[in-house]
């Protein structure tokens, strides 16, 4: 079963974001890039670009496809992963950790009550498994 | 839009010693005059993924087509396939892809990405 902690907010489109006061911290879930396969390649916006929720705000390329990436919360965005252009496949080896992608600083933070829970989420991708 | 075996770099399979088949004088037409495109192997210069479907250029311009594409883990680079005008089919050859909306500056190389180990008898 796939690891889903418990203390990041989800979103159906398998990001995670983890609230640090003002902003969060959001990637892909262990779900996500396993479904994936290697990941090849990431595209992310310069800090200080503007993400909207549920707005795509980059692209994931793994060796089977291309996925967009969509934000789990508006705002601004504070920093971006660098490390992830040399060494994408850090968003398999670590989804949770090292393979963060961007941290936001939210605009609306109401927009939290629209993630799904880790409980929710473990159910959503029970439901999605093949 | 038809492609023919020559610009698939598929004429040794029809090679008019072969004796009579169907298609033959097509063929050799096409040998005599020469193939408007072809099949090439390239590298993407910055990473970035091709995949079929997305639009080769050159300068700009509307120049072919990616036939397949993906990071090869053999070569430690972002390689595809594609067909391009014969002119732009030598190795060394200046391309870009068009990746959404932006043109990825990419170059013909040589093909098969990988060399082969296995020893020609």
């Amino acid at each position: 079963m796939s690891n889903v902690p418990a203390d990041l907010k989800y979103t159906r489109e398998h990001e995670w974001a983890k609230v640090e006061g003002d902003r969060a911290r959001i990637g892909i879930t262990a779900f996500a890039q396993e479904q994936l396969g290697d990941v090849v390649f990431v595209e992310l916006p310069k800090v200080g670009a503007r993400v909207t929720a549920m707005k795509g705000f980059g692209v994931v390329e793994s060796v089977k496809a291309v996925s967009d990436l969509f934000a789990p919360l508006s705002g601004e965005v504070v920093e971006v992963n660098g490390d992830l252009a040399k060494k994408p496949e850090t968003v398999n080896t670590d989804p949770y950790g090292q393979g963060w992608m961007i941290v936001v600083r939210c605009s609306d933070v109401k927009e939290l009550d629209g993630l799904l829970s880790a409980a929710d989420y473990e159910k959503l991708v029970a439901t999605a498994g093949h | 839009m038809t492609t023919n075996p020559l610009e698939a770099g598929l004429g040794w399979v029809v090679k008019p010693p072969k004796g009579h088949f169907v298609g033959r004088s097509a063929i050799e037409d096409l040998r005599a005059r020469g193939v408007a495109r072809k099949l090439v192997g390239f590298e993407m210069v910055e990473p970035s993924v091709a995949r079929h479907g997305y639009r080769l250029l050159h300068h700009g311009a509307p120049s072919g087509v990616v036939t397949s594409g993906s990071f090869g883990p053999a070569v430690e680079r972002y390689i595809g396939m594609g067909y391009v005008p014969t002119a732009l089919s030598t190795v060394g050859s200046e391309l870009e892809v068009e990746i959404r909306g932006k043109a990825q500056p990419a170059r013909v190389v040589r093909t098969p990405f990988y060399p082969s180990k296995v020893k020609k008898s």
